[in-house]
């Protein structure tokens, strides 16, 4: 997955656990840059009667790099508490939860946005209330209305949301993870079967989404918005963290359990897949403790991929030319830890120079894409990833066509890539639809506007056949 | 979905701290246990927290000492969202005898 239980520590820890991070342009307000952070994976909907929350005692954070130096420049810090309204109740709900702040509603959680720079902390917001989970339509039966009443203004054009969302990201887990399988392409496989369509095994599951807009200007160095693709203001790096304090202390009953100390990192997402699929496993957990302006410590898994060595064993004879290659695998690194020089792809750049970080990073000065395609700048739009992240950016594929040698070419124009490394996909073809409309056909819709990911899946519905 | 060939699949276009540790709690302050020791004479150093939060989830007074090597003289203090290193190896062996 991209970043769900990807390391073996983080995964007992499903609260602080980050999923998915999203960084992009606004379409609907291009003055404004969208930033989703997604904890908390694989929710089964109906997975009562203590649904899904945030964690009380973990301090989650969205860091801007602006400066290049990969350490925050500002950080927005979110912190969560749940309030029981009726303790001696055994559910969920009392009754029927008809709004953001029902009586009925027992367990309710609130938040607090703090921002973080230069000139000290701002709270931006206290007492923010989030939306319910999804319980069925019996006890919120206008969930889509109820939800956006948690969409939350701080002034200056900032929205906020958190809370449950359908989860956005897709992928075929069964297959990637049973011998990296891609079931399109299974009959060519080292164990081969019949080739069959990818399933998505996202398709209905939840996650928690801290999702804020903030405007441009109070995003980059200069405090401006950039107009020029190679302003190397234009370009900021994001990445989204979870901290836990240094001591947690189980006392003889709950109220006598404490938590003290300074906050330690345990979790941490910039691009997609990166702890899933490129570090190894004993550095996972390591990996997530670190800051991104240390990351020249890992860059040997970014040079020589295991992956990238594994494609043509698991698929014989399929990807001879990424065998071949012999040198490191500087396109991903560029990709990955720098960003990429102008010169490169007309057009773009979003290098942030020589320090190796693994951010998301975005060129604010590229505006949204009014025909988005799910590869992102490989599908040619150069508003997608790996120019930040939209949620419905097919990162799966595109990140598996770079490591199958797609994208060598750009740092070596002698090489030839494997025409399977740009036919290659994991759940629909990309190249014969790369609309986002075209994910509904495997079960992934999108809202045209904040916070862009669907309402959660419903408890009620959950398993229940169409 | 029609199963690909190995030739047609190959034909499609390319769109180019290891130490053992000590850990004690105490609800209130040091235990008494520690209430007559000096001061430390051994530097105290304290730092600063890499990462501080608006509202701490640990308001209460709880404190919680941290030795990480018995045989040594680190004591760390956590509370709030605060450390303090303290360097005394008669506070590290008073906690390891009470411990005994």
């Amino acid at each position: 997955m991209s970043s769900h239980r990807e390391a073996p520590g983080i995964s007992q820890d499903p609260v602080a656990d980050s999923t998915d991070l999203y960084a992009f342009v606004s379409p609907e307000r291009p003055d404004v840059v969208t930033i989703i952070a997604n904890y908390v994976p694989l929710q089964g909907p109906a997975g009562g009667p203590n649904f899904y929350s945030f964690g009380d005692d973990v301090l989650y954070e969205i860091n801007i790099d602006n400066t290049g130096s990969g350490t925050p420049d500002i950080t927005y810090q979110f912190q969560f508490n749940t309030e029981i309204a009726n303790p001696g109740y055994f559910l969920y709900n009392t009754g029927q939860i008809l709004s953001i702040d029902s009586p009925n509603w027992n367990l309710k959680q609130f938040y607090s946005v703090t921002r973080v720079d230069s000139s000290g902390s701002t709270v931006l917001g206290s007492g923010l209330p989030c939306p319910p989970c999804n319980v069925g339509p019996r006890s919120i039966p206008n969930y889509g209305s109820l939800a956006q009443a948690a969409v939350q203004t701080m002034g200056h054009g900032q929205r906020v949301f958190c809370g449950q969302r359908a989860e956005g990201f897709y992928v075929d887990l069964g297959a990637i993870f049973d011998l990296g399988d891609l079931r399109p392409f299974q009959n060519l496989q080292l164990i081969p079967s019949k080739a069959q369509p990818g399933v998505n095994t996202t398709a209905t599951v939840n996650v928690h989404s801290i999702a804020i807009q903030v405007p441009i200007r109070d995003l980059t160095a200069d405090g401006k918005v950039p107009t020029s693709v190679t302003d190397p203001n234009a370009v900021i790096g994001v990445w989204t963290t979870a901290s836990r304090q240094a001591a947690s202390v189980m006392g003889r009953t709950p109220a006598e359990s404490t938590t003290a100390g300074p906050w330690s990192q345990v979790s941490r997402l910039g691009n997609p897949l990166i702890n899933e699929v490129i570090i190894g496993i004993g550095d996972k957990d390591n990996w997530n403790s670190q800051s991104p302006a240390d990351d020249s410590q890992f860059e040997s898994y970014y040079t020589s991929p295991v992956l990238g060595a594994l494609l043509p064993v698991l698929y014989p004879n399929v990807f001879p030319n990424l065998a071949s290659i012999s040198g490191p695998r500087s396109d991903l690194v560029a990709i990955l830890l720098s960003g990429i020089p102008s010169g490169i792809i007309p057009g773009f750049q979003n290098y942030t120079g020589g320090t190796l970080a693994d951010e998301l990073r975005l060129n604010l000065a590229i505006p949204p894409s009014k025909s988005p395609n799910i590869l992102g700048i490989l599908g040619g739009d150069l508003a997608g990833f790996p120019n930040g992240r939209r949620v419905f950016d097919d990162v799966a594929t595109i990140e598996l066509r770079a490591v199958a040698g797609l994208t060598y070419s750009l740092v070596d124009s002698s090489y030839t890539p494997d025409a399977a490394a740009g036919a290659i996909y994991d759940l629909e073809n990309p190249n014969s639809n790369g609309s986002p409309s075209g994910l509904a056909s495997i079960g992934e819709n999108y809202r045209p506007d904040f916070p862009y990911l669907s309402n959660p899946h419903s408890g009620y519905y959950q398993d229940v056949p169409a | 979905m029609n199963e690909l060939s190995r030739r047609s699949f190959l034909k499609q276009s390319g769109a180019t701290a290891a130490a053992a540790g000590a850990l004690v709690v105490a609800p209130k302050a040091l235990s008494r246990g520690t209430s007559s020791t000096k001061r430390p004479t051994a530097a105290a150093a304290s730092r600063a927290t890499s990462k501080t939060s608006k509202t701490s989830k640990s308001a209460n007074r709880a404190l919680v000492a941290h030795v990480p090597d018995v045989r040594k003289d680190e004591v760390r203090i956590l509370i709030g969202e605060r450390e303090v290193i303290l360097h005394d190896r008669a506070l590290v062996s008073r906690l390891a005898r009470a411990a005994d």
